[in-house]
């Protein structure tokens, strides 16, 4: 990849996978209103402002994130399966992503629950929360970030071979 | 004849180094989430979680979209004066 279009690669990667971090503390904080408050109203608001924050921004950043960091890999001397940071953390940025589109189906019924006006505060209230997921997801989201900043050594038994048979190429 | 000296550069060459240890930390760490993820939902102490939560037809039996009928209902209600 040309050194201009690595830095245009890298730019979008980070934006889009930092905005993720920030769109999933938002979704956080609706997460913690419908999980503790017993005012109607803020639960009906929280499930469905949920809805759209997950639906609308998180699933888009997370699906760019994924393919942005699958393009910087393979763009760029890191490869996608020669060292162990990239490896983890495409691992498990598919699992979150994954874990993310499944769980949109729930918060999208749960929101269309919440704004239906025949059912009560306490159906609202029942509905619970999907905080095990939000905040596992953040505490994922910052995991990888650090990785990806560290970036700790380690080729993977692939990238260690690749790295031996590019030395045996290098003349003396 | 004696035998060539072997070259010790070359031959550690030859041989993957092996897996980082943080690396393995890590493969442990997610072994005992999948674990306690495991048990967490077979002994049903996470309440009703899990993919299959994710499927149709969940979430306490609660109306998510009125049927036909119901919305037919509450519009003759409104067009009759009713609440």
């Amino acid at each position: 990849m040309r050194p201009g279009l690595r830095k245009v690669a890298l730019a979008a990667h980070l934006t889009v996978s930092v905005g993720w971090v920030g769109a999933a503390a938002a979704y956080l904080a609706l997460d913690v209103v419908a999980a503790t408050s017993r005012d109607e109203q803020a639960l009906r608001a929280a499930f469905i402002g949920m809805d759209l924050v997950a639906g609308s921004v998180i699933v888009l950043l997370a699906v760019a994130t994924l393919l942005t960091g699958i393009v910087m890999s393979l763009g760029t001397r890191w490869g996608l399966f020669r060292h162990w940071w990239v490896v983890i953390s495409l691992a498990l940025t598919a699992f979150a992503a994954t874990v993310l589109v499944l769980e949109t189906q729930t918060i999208s019924t749960m929101a269309a629950v919440a704004a239906d006006p025949s059912n009560s505060g306490d159906d609202l209230r029942g509905l619970g929360n999907t905080l095990v997921h939000s905040i596992g997801g953040i505490i994922v989201l910052i995991a990888i970030l650090v990785m990806n900043v560290v970036k700790p050594r380690g080729l993977t038994r692939y990238g260690w071979h690749q790295q031996e048979r590019e030395r045996g190429r290098q003349p003396d | 004849m004696a035998t060539p000296p072997v070259d010790t550069e070359e031959s550690a060459r030859e041989s993957y180094p092996g897996t980082p240890r943080w690396v393995i930390a890590i493969a442990v760490l997610a072994i005992l989430a999948i674990i306690v993820i495991a048990l967490v939902l077979s002994t049903g102490l996470g309440g009703s979680h899990g993919p299959q939560r994710h499927g149709p037809g969940d979430e306490a039996g609660l109306s998510v979209t009125p049927s036909p009928a119901h919305a037919f209902a509450d519009h003759e209600a409104v067009l009759a004066g009713r609440p």
